[in-house]
């Protein structure tokens, strides 16, 4: 249904992504006995109401002055990334419903400590908040936070060891440097050696939270391709648009019926009809009439369109300056545009011709031509109009968060970087304004990163080809395609030219998992691979690619960076360089639809990730985990993801044996 | 993993996909439980096998019900040729659906050789799943199979059977209503006891003590039961818990029970763990439960039908740090046996006792439609060791038979000194702890009293006593001076002091 369909389009879609997972905060609550004095109150409060503490006749007090303790600290945390963990989606690759506290295959994961234990309250989410860190940064990284055999988890915990947790949330490249740059934010203050206060702790969670609920690290990144052109985040979807009185006339009863009825997804024909009969009469909100018409789902989209601009129509003609209500309104037009786009882009330019003839009606500069002027700027982007939608988004760029990220977004993409990083340098946000100062921060510190790019793939291309170097080594995995899972471990031996792998699958349509082991001749280009039913081996083809990551994998680093526009972020933790690289779909897609795939031409690449760590001593390649997304023009949906963990240094030689080439049934 | 892909399609291919057309399908529930056997079932077993096993069963169900002949062909070899075959024995036998399909059912499943592999009804798997839970509906007491004579074995605190205030330990039930029970197996007489909570029945008791048979009138009652009790021994810094069944609270109780003897202060020296008539349960709760004695191990190899093998860990746990006796017996299985291997292999505990059962095997309970469901055995485990369990069971390393005598023979081996043996309502108690014995630890006979010889013989570690039925305390008394006999009110205490 096309009213669903709305529903997940882009506007609206942008809506739900920035819709916290905190619960809002409400007046006149206190949960516990001993902080009315307290001057973490506030934030205390708003802990206990978004999940972070509980409270209750079970919990009748805080206990702000007292230490908090490791394992409070880590099940705060944990906490904190339940609620934000979209945030760092992009980093984790953690999918929301992962139950990773089992892990995402056959290894389970579990804590390198011994006095944590299974059968305790703060076991799950201390495994929980150490596997988030294994993903993050790496084999064993909360023994970065906490090192030795023991965690201690009823020690106070020191604001460092509080700010190497936090630190995830931040785009800081280095460990070492947590504590200055969690001090720099302002979520924790006083010394790093100072024991952590309960009150302290609350405070500093309920400065992250709002940190988390505005922008996040990495702002620029749109490794989907669904992020960019930014537009503001609508907090009202169907407002009435005029406050009624409980003493309604019929046709303001009919009114509020129609747009019950469309916000509770109950509108039928006969809401439209209603709404239609207020369009031709002298009822006088025609904005909403006109809004909620664009919204029938059995009118063509071109009809949709029409209504949504005759909704503007009826806000010039009413004369108010309500920002809001044209944010909305302007809203509406581009998210039809967006869906008569997705057919036939030259729709953008019409639509955009259309909107814009409103703008001379504005004075410049104001809040009611902002709300106007972004949405132009989007489809001005839409319409290939990238330079014209600069100019216009810089105007406005220190005063609109989204302006701002489109500026900086477009101009990196352009390959504009120094006027990116001297429009930031002109950005001097009020510190009252949270959000700006927040957003030009991250945006440095992303276009710093942004530079480093091309050092980032000269490592990584060092770290790949010392795989290629070694003469031999053992890959343990696990790996998830289209529903299968696949444990095994992979002796390569580059001598030879060959490598073998023996493990087990479990096919989802099966309640007990099978044999997996196969062969490859690099030489011959062959895999032999065993079949358990047929009792035999058989052979295939290793030179031709079924995949798209499998020809992703057979380009350069450098190639990938640049013909794919991959993206590469480095971090650093403990022993480990971790970096990740992201392939923008859009331009995977056009790339590989010139080739051809054993599985048909592709339609959409959604997705292709990867993570390298990288033991930073040795430049050797510890783990890999990956994660990709394709859809194929025949409609299959390929989702592939795993954690491959190599061991350089394992001496295995690979010779395959006569009787698997002598055996094969072709 | 490069060219995973290949071995995706390969095994995409073969894959059987179960038809899913329900409704016009008479024998779905047949086919269903046929295919889930074919693809899963640890024997691999052949089509040949479950068609004749199906269409054997009905014929003699055919046969036995009104007595039709209905031979089985030999030629009868595939699933199609079942059902037809099936459709036709139907139209003759004039029987429903539900009838055919579950004779052929249960046809099938016989042929595994497997006992494990069931199949239930929705109430049945209803039932399953509150008995591992240590939940159930009934008159409130335990039963023992012994002698071929059901012997109730626990009257249930609070119960039915409880509030009768007429029921003891060790009484024989022998009729419910008009059904003898006699002669019954365990199963038998359990599906004529069992019943919806509520209803009443007429029990029909032998008491073997005083030689007298009586009856009583019990309603039947949902009750839910602790899986872990127990207590300390009141000497020698000793724990004591039982474990019912592995249901899933099963290893937060036994948590809390070691918590509370860590709590009374004195220095713990053992623990004895019960697992004696403990038929198993949850392996995510004998997972946890094994994490409560171990830092971290293996706590076994499960291999399934294509000969995979898989390692389950055991990770951060806790070392028990004192030494375990585990009681086991004939009816300890399954989960049982699974936490009583790995924690001797592991060198944490010792077993004494008897021969455990030998369930070597993990079932899967697969739901089919219309509720019903089957369980059935995908996968072996071997202990750490690699110590087969499955048709074989644990060997004990102290071997008793007595079921008092288990207890004395495990604190003897946890070396215990001070001793304080009584008999209270049918219970021998222990240092303090109430074991539910079957026969009276003391006896009197014209000669004075008589203790249960296999008691005295292991607590005086004197073989010639012998194990067998009850001996004169009088010599004992003499020889041993440290052996102390009180008697008050009728209740015989025996103390005793090992050197």
């Amino acid at each position: 249904m096309q009213k669903f369909i709305r529903t997940l389009s882009c506007v609206l879609l942008a809506a739900t992504l920035l819709t916290p997972g905190f619960a809002s905060a409400a007046g006149g609550f206190m949960p516990y006995g001993d902080i009315s004095n307290h001057w973490a109150k506030t934030s205390i409060i708003r802990g206990v109401q978004a999940g972070l503490f509980a409270a209750g006749s079970s919990a009748p007090l805080f206990y702000p002055n007292r230490d908090m303790t490791r394992a409070e600290f880590v099940a705060l945390i944990d906490r904190l990334y339940n609620g934000g963990q979209y945030q760092l989606y992009p980093l984790t690759f953690l999918s929301e419903h992962a139950e990773w506290n089992r892990g995402e295959g056959f290894e389970e994961p579990y804590l390198p400590y011994k006095d944590v234990d299974r059968l305790t309250w703060m076991y799950t989410p201390t495994l929980r908040v150490s596997y988030i860190l294994d993903r993050l940064y790496g084999p064993h990284a909360i023994a970065q936070v906490f090192p030795g055999e023991q965690m201690k988890p009823n020690q106070a915990i020191t604001h460092e060891e509080a700010a190497k947790l936090m630190q995830m949330f931040t785009m800081t490249g280095d460990n070492q440097r947590a504590w200055e740059e969690v001090k720099s934010w302002g979520w924790l203050e006083g010394e790093s050696t100072d024991l952590l206060k309960r009150g302290e702790a609350a405070a500093a969670a309920d400065r992250l939270m709002t940190y988390l609920l505005q922008d996040t690290i990495l702002p620029l990144l749109d490794y989907d391709g669904s992020k960019f052109p930014m537009v503001p985040e609508i907090q009202e979807l169907f407002p009435l648009f005029v406050t009624y009185t409980d003493s309604k006339t019929s046709d303001e009863k009919m009114y509020v019926n129609a747009v019950e009825a469309i916000r509770n997804h109950e509108d039928t024909d006969n809401t439209y009809l209603d709404l239609e009969k207020l369009a031709s009469n002298s009822f006088s909100n025609q904005i909403g009439v006109h809004f909620y018409l664009s919204w029938n789902p059995s009118t063509p989209l071109t009809d949709n369109l029409e209504e949504a601009f005759r909704s503007i129509d009826a806000y010039f003609q009413d004369k108010i300056i309500l920002p809001d209500t044209l944010r909305l309104l302007s809203a509406n037009v581009y998210d039809i545009a967006l869906q008569m786009g997705a057919n036939d882009s030259a729709e953008y330019e019409k639509v955009l011709k259309r909107l814009a003839a409103y703008e001379p009606k504005l004075k410049q500069d104001t809040e009611e031509w902002e709300s106007l002027a972004i949405y132009l700027g989007a489809l001005e982007i839409k319409a290939g109009l990238t330079d014209k939608a600069l100019v216009r988004y810089e105007t406005f760029a220190s005063r609109h968060a989204e302006a701002l990220l489109n500026s900086a977004y477009y101009l990196v993409q352009e390959g504009r970087i120094q006027e990116a990083e001297s429009l930031l340098a002109k950005q001097k946000p009020k510190p009252s304004d949270e959000r700006m100062t927040q957003l030009v921060k991250l945006l440095g510190q992303e276009l710093a990163s942004l530079k480093q790019q091309p050092s980032i793939a000269t490592d990584l291309t060092y770290t790949l080809n010392h795989l290629d170097r070694v003469s031999s080594y053992q890959v343990k995995g696990e790996a998830f395609l289209s529903g299968f899972s696949f444990k095994y471990t992979q002796d390569v031996d580059a001598t030879r030219n060959s490598s073998h792998t023996q493990g087990f699958y479990q096919s989802p349509q099966q309640l007990v998992s099978d044999k997996l082991e196969t062969y490859t001749d690099g030489q011959k280009k062959i895999q032999y691979s065993y079949d358990t039913k047929k009792q035999g081996w058989v052979q295939h083809p290793t030179d031709k690619l079924d995949f798209v990551h499998e020809w992703v994998g057979t380009q350069s680093i450098q190639d990938r960076m640049n013909n794919l526009h991959a993206r590469y972020y480095k971090q650093s933790f403990g022993r480990y360089d971790i970096i990740t690289e992201w392939i923008p779909g859009a331009a995977l897609t056009e790339k590989a639809k010139s080739l051809s795939f054993s599985r048909g031409k592709i339609k959409n690449v959604s997705l292709y990730m990867n993570k390298y760590y990288i033991d930073r001593e040795s430049d050797e390649l510890v783990k890999h985990v990956w994660r990709y997304e394709e859809i194929y023009e025949n409609r299959e949906y390929v989702a592939y993801s795993g954690t491959d963990q190599y061991n350089l240094s394992s001496n295995v030689k690979v010779s395959i044996p006569d009787e698997v080439r002598k055996e094969v049934t072709p | 993993m490069k060219r995973l892909s290949q071995w995706a399609l390969a095994v995409l291919l073969l894959t059987t996909v179960i038809p899913a057309h329900a409704a016009e399908r008479p024998y779905m529930e047949t086919e269903e439980v046929f295919y889930h056997v074919m693809e899963s079932h640890l024997s691999k077993p052949e089509v040949k096998q479950l068609v004749k096993g199906a269409l054997q069963s009905i014929s003699e169900h055919a046969n036995e019900k009104q007595q039709l002949k209905l031979p089985v062909s030999a030629e009868d070899d595939t699933l199609g040729e079942m059902e037809q075959r099936m459709a036709e024995w139907q139209a003759k036998g004039k029987w429903d659906s539900t009838t055919i399909n579950t004779w052929a059912i249960d046809g099938m499943l016989s042929t595994l050789n497997d006992p494990h592999s069931v199949f239930f009804t929705s109430d049945e798997l209803r039932l399953f799943q509150s008995d591992v839970e240590n939940q159930f509906v009934g008159f409130g007491f335990r039963m023992r199979m012994q002698n071929n004579e059901l012997i109730l074995r626990e009257i249930v605190p609070g119960s039915p059977a409880a509030a009768s205030k007429v029921l003891k330990r060790g009484d024989q039930v022998k009729k419910v209503g008009n059904i003898s029970l006699v002669g019954k197996s365990f199963e038998e007489a359990y599906a004529y006891l069992k019943g919806e909570a509520g209803t009443e029945a007429v029990l029909t008791i032998y008491r073997a003590s005083e030689d007298r048979e009586f009856q009583v009138k019990l309603q039947r009652a949902s009750l839910s039961l602790p899986e872990a009790e127990g207590q300390l021994f009141t000497k020698g810094g000793i724990g004591y818990i039982s474990l019912e069944t592995f249901g899933s609270d099963g290893a937060i109780q036994m948590r809390d029970k070691l918590a509370e003897f860590a709590r009374s202060g004195q220095p713990m020296k053992g623990l004895v763990l019960d697992l004696r008539d403990n038929g198993g349960g949850y392996l995510s709760t004998a997972r946890d439960i094994a994490s409560l004695f171990m830092e971290e191990g293996l706590l076994m190899y499960t291999t399934n039908r294509n000969g995979v093998e898989v390692e389950t860990w055991v990770r951060n746990g806790r070392d028990i740090g004192i030494p375990v006796r585990i009681l086991v017996n004939g009816g300890t299985a399954s989960a049982s046996e699974l936490l009583s291997g790995a924690l001797r292999d592991h060198g944490i505990a010792k077993l004494v006792g008897t021969k455990t059962y030998g369930k070597g095997s993990a079932q899967q309970v697969i739901p089919l439609s219309e509720g019903d469901a089957l369980k059935l055995t995908l996968n072996e485990y071997f202990t750490p060791e690699h110590t087969v369990v499955n048709h074989v069971g644990l060997e004990p390393d102290m071997l008793v038979e007595d079921y008092g005598a288990q207890v004395v023979e495990a604190l003897h081996s946890l070396n215990v000194t001070n001793w304080e043996l009584s008999d209270e309502n049918g219970d021998t108690i222990v240092n303090g702890v109430p074991f539910p014995t079957v026969d009276p630890l003391f006896k009197q006979a014209s000669d004075g009293l008589q203790i249960k010889a296999a008691v005295l013989s292991h607590l005086l570690g004197d073989k010639s006593i012998g194990e067998k039925d009850y001996v004169s305390l009088a010599p004992y008394l003499k020889s041993h001076p440290s052996l102390q006999l009180q008697s008050q009110n009728g209740v015989h205490t025996l103390r005793y002091q090992t050197n």
